[in-house]
């Protein structure tokens, strides 16, 4: 067998360095603005956490109910409501809708369970047009690129690379001036809006009690997607339940701080079905897609824990791993922590794939020291490395020294002591430290190694204790 | 994360397994810490590793043999006192998560609620906030990654804030790991290193006079990367200042 | 099976066997977050302060009557705008061109809109919009100046007070200040796709 390769450590190996400290110092910027905000507006925002955890938990854990009592709040709100096992159905029932709407246009405000689904792909094979209408996201499709983080999804491009871009589609004359470029988008997606027959969006909460969506943007382009068209869709996963209506205030506090260091998001709606009789804009028809897409199997897995995540980004803002890799590297729409856990369990092709994503962690916490929701993500990350030992998935495992040999050392105290006196360190103490290749060469190319003392400090002991302890 | 609950000062003192095969002086300094607090201390002769190496690759087979090993090892009801936040959060947390479904867990989270990381055990355990005699110089401390979610770094901060002489100088991006990880370290190594470089210069950002830490595994990554970088900022386990205060007294 | 009962049993499966749930904490604890901004709920003097002080934080424009609207505008420019007819601005209409009907296939030459704000939120400087109280949604979002006439009475200290409100609205926005991104190298923009000018004129 090819020898694999440790495909995250070489994506970062070959990133070029200016695209790495872009992102490792938006990052940065993020998670102080993070601190700062949940700092000087709360007393104790860890308890806001716990709180927000519990909540989420709580609806996981009773998640039949509450999709049920969803559904029902929704159709009462003349929401036309859908399920789909996986991506292709939901892909299907978007198609469906607009085949019977005769729609031909639809306008996306940023959505991850979409690209989760590849929607606009797919959307585009069957003569579709589908336009993304979130300024990173717009680039991202005209580049034929994908999102490197779930907030900031061209956090590894730069304004020179945005203005070659928009000069190519036309958009107007080159420009590196991030003002004018926006405005560029602004004019050009306008008209996008105005000719679309479907508004088509994601949720980061439904609400259960009211069958409500709530959706946040700065842009405004969720709220634009829904008073241009006349249909709008809105695809969610299962697991974006809040109970009741008086939850939203918590979590909407933590995700804008948690994410962007706002208090609120620019633009927070409330959507509970079409357009109201009376007024002149907006969709006569709103669809609600509920995806799995392999929820309901985390749901049953002892990683469930992930599911209470709010897309926030925090853990990947804060992650230096993710700083040094950014996020193409997880090959996957959900990088970083959350992508660790979430993506290996998602991924279509299986999990094996995959495995090597959490094993990207020196398992250091801080990103269950930011989530708002209080994800255990290391702990997540720990049971899956042993999933993929269990399941022999052999990139569990890339440069990785076996350690059943230390471990029999390890119970064997004798063994042990011999090993130490004896100075056959490599056979003793950690293999992941020692063992001649390639862990000693990959350690010794950019560290040295002390001194091996071991025993050392018994044979010191056994003096001391024969002179009587402390002098 | 348990807490340690396990109180008086007969004591087991965990000596890591860094420190049985690199690091005697950090245990003997710990050891004599412990002694001149007038405790009572056994070290197990028997006791080898944590078992954490082997939970964090993933054989938690192995890790469970290991983790019995030391769960026998150190039967008793005493505080188990460890030089290292790193262990004492395997004893606390890591193992317990590798003991979810066996019968033994019990067993396990006992020895959970008597672990104690050093710093900790003698502000928390014992009650003691300043220490005494004297040490000069500016210190930077690195908040080592597996003391989070514990008073392990806090406790540490008490006592060498009150250390006459003693300044602790800031160290930017607290939060962030200095890129050891473990098996991380290898097979990752790239980004290992770029972390570790990063580490570096915040911890010697403030030009101090020595950099200190509360876990040697860390130290063993950055320290090995200083004197790679030939950056010649002596390093100390915070045991070892500990002791060093006491000597100037 | 269709779908959806396959979905649902699976989900039942997954916690069905679950030997205890998390309980739900209580309402009240959830509804007790308040942050330092948040205003003493009894005192509206209060919470209309701190509004205004959020509200203007967050990048919103206040003026207090329809004269210095008029100032306001004519500095920024405007031309034609627009204005929701059941807000009878008459000195308005002296000085602008102003449409009582918002016609999309002229979305682009409204300079300015004026329509009503349903509501308020002092804690985070927010204004609320709602389908009933704003004839036409593009009217709102699509020219550069937005500008909410918004009653003092109707200022809540915070979110949680706010949504009993919405009552069965189908389509409720909060605003907090003008449309924004930082996409580009983290560099703010404002106005986007929304208003890059966001007033709230106070009654
Ligand atoms: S796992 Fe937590 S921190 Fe990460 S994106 Fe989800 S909610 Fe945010």
């Amino acid at each position: 067998m090819a020898k694999l390769e440790q495909a995250i450590d070489n994506h970062a190996a070959n990133l070029d360095e200016e695209t790495r400290e872009a992102v490792r110092l938006a990052s940065k910027a993020k998670t102080e603005k993070r601190v700062n905000a949940l700092w000087t507006d709360f007393d104790d925002p860890n308890a806001l956490r716990k709180l927000a955890s519990q909540v989420r938990q709580h609806a996981l854990d009773n998640l039949p109910d509450y999709l049920e009592q969803a559904e029902a709040a929704f159709q009462k709100n003349g929401v036309q409501v859908h399920w789909a096992e996986d991506g292709d159905q939901a892909n299907a029932i978007v198609l469906d809708i607009m085949r019977r709407r005769g729609a031909s246009k639809v306008v996306k405000s940023k959505s991850m369970v979409s690209e989760e689904t590849e929607l606009v792909p797919f959307l585009e094979k069957h003569g579709m047009e589908a336009v993304e209408t979130d300024l990173g996201e717009y680039v991202v499709q005209i580049d034929g690129d994908h999102p490197s983080h779930i907030v900031t999804p061209i956090i590894h491009k730069n304004r020179r690379q945005v203005g070659r871009s928009f000069e190519r589609e036309g958009l107007g004359e080159y420009t590196e001036d991030p003002l004018e470029l926006t405005r560029m988008a602004r004019r050009h997606l306008r008209q996008k809006y105005l000719d679309a027959d479907v508004g088509m969006t994601g949720a980061n909460f439904v609400v259960a009690e009211s069958g409500r969506i709530v959706l946040v943007t700065n842009e405004g382009n969720a709220r634009f997607s829904m008073a241009a068209t006349k249909t709008h869709i809105a695809m969610v996963g299962i697991e974006k339940i809040i109970p009741r209506e008086q939850d939203v205030p918590l979590f909407l506090s933590l995700l804008g701080r948690s994410a962007t260091g706002q208090p609120l998001t620019v633009y927070t709606q409330f959507i509970g079905g079409p357009k109201s009789a009376s007024q002149e804009e907006g969709p006569e028809e709103m669809h609600l897609i509920f995806l799995d897409n392999g929820r309901s199997d985390i749901l049953a897995s002892n990683c469930k824990e992930i599911l209470r995540c709010i897309r926030c980004g925090a853990c990947m803002n804060v992650c230096p791993v993710y700083r040094q890799t950014s996020g193409h590297a997880y090959r996957s729409v959900y990088p970083g922590p959350v992508g660790a856990v979430l993506s290996p369990l998602l991924n279509k092709a299986g999990f094996p794939d995959l495995a090597d994503l959490p094993k990207a962690s020196s398992l250091c916490g801080a990103c269950q020291e930011v989530c708002p929701v209080d994800i255990p993500i290391p702990d997540l990350l720990l049971r899956l490395r042993n999933k993929g030992k269990q399941e022999h998935a052999p990139k569990t495992s890339i440069n990785t020294p076996g350690l059943s040999f230390w471990a029999l050392a390890a119970t064997q105290p004798a063994a042990w002591k011999t090993g130490l006196k004896l100075g056959h360190a490599m056979n003793v103490v950690p293999h992941a430290l020692l063992d001649v290749n390639p862990s000693a060469k990959s350690w010794r190319s950019t560290r040295e190694l002390p001194p091996f003392r071991g025993g050392d400090f018994r044979s010191w002991l056994k003096a001391h204790e024969k002179k009587g302890g402390a002098s | 994360m348990i807490q340690p609950t396990a109180k008086g000062k007969r004591i087991k003192f965990m000596m890591t397994c860094l420190c049985d095969a690199f690091y005697a002086d950090v245990a003997q300094a710990s050891y004599e810490v412990l002694e001149h607090l007038g405790c009572e201390i056994e070290v197990p002769a028997g006791q080898t590793c944590c078992g954490q190496p082997a939970l964090n690759s993933g054989e938690w087979e192995s890790a469970r043999k290991v983790v019995r090993h030391t769960v026998k090892t150190f039967g008793g009801e005493e505080p188990v006192v460890i030089p290292s936040g790193s262990c004492a959060a395997m004893t606390r947390h890591g193992a317990i998560l590798g003991f979810e479904s066996e019968p033994d867990l019990d067993e396990v989270e006992g020895l959970a609620r008597r672990s104690w990381e050093l710093c900790e055990y003698i502000v928390q355990g014992l009650g003691i906030d300043s220490w005494p005699g004297r040490f000069d110089g500016k210190v930077a401390l690195h908040r080592s990654c597996h003391t989070r979610g514990t008073k392990v770094y806090e406790s540490a901060v008490t006592l060498l804030s009150s250390i006459e002489g003693l300044e602790l100088v800031e160290v930017g991006e607290l939060e962030q790991c200095c890129g050891f990880g473990g098996t991380f370290s290898v097979s990752f190594p790239y980004v290992s290193k770029k972390m570790g470089q990063l580490k570096v210069e915040h911890l010697t950002e403030k030009r101090p006079n020595y950099v200190a830490s509360l876990d040697m595994a860390c130290m063993l990554h950055f320290g090995g990367m200083m004197d790679r970088q030939g950056v010649k900022t002596p390093r100390l386990h915070v045991s070892q200042i500990l002791k060093k205060a006491l000597e100037n007294r | 099976m269709n779908a959806r009962d396959r979905i649902l049993s699976k989900v039942r499966a997954a916690t069905d066997p679950l030997p205890e749930k998390t309980a739900l904490p209580d309402l009240d604890v959830v509804a007790s977050i308040g942050s330092r901004t948040m205003p003493d709920a009894g005192d509206a003097n209060a919470v209309c302060a701190t509004f205004e002080e959020e509200w203007t934080k967050v990048g919103g424009i206040l003026v207090n009557d329809e004269s210095e609207l008029i100032e306001l505008l004519k500095s920024l420019d405007a031309g034609k705008g627009y204005a929701d007819p059941a807000l009878a601005l008459e000195s308005l209409k002296g000085a602008f061109e102003v449409d009582d009907i918002f016609d999309r296939e002229q979305v682009d030459t409204y300079s300015f809109s004026i329509t009503r704000a349903t509501g308020a939120v002092g804690e985070t400087g927010t204004i609320i919009l709602t389908d009933g109280d704003t004839p036409n949604r593009l009217s709102a979002l699509a020219p550069w100046i937005h500008v909410a006439v918004l009653s003092r009475e109707n200022i809540e200290a915070t979110l949680g007070a706010a949504i009993p409100t919405f009552g069965s609205d189908p389509s409720v926005v909060l605003v907090t200040g003008p449309s924004k991104t930082a996409d580009i190298e983290g560099i703010l923009i404002e106005g986007v796709h929304g208003p890059g000018v966001q007033i709230c004129l106070l009654v």
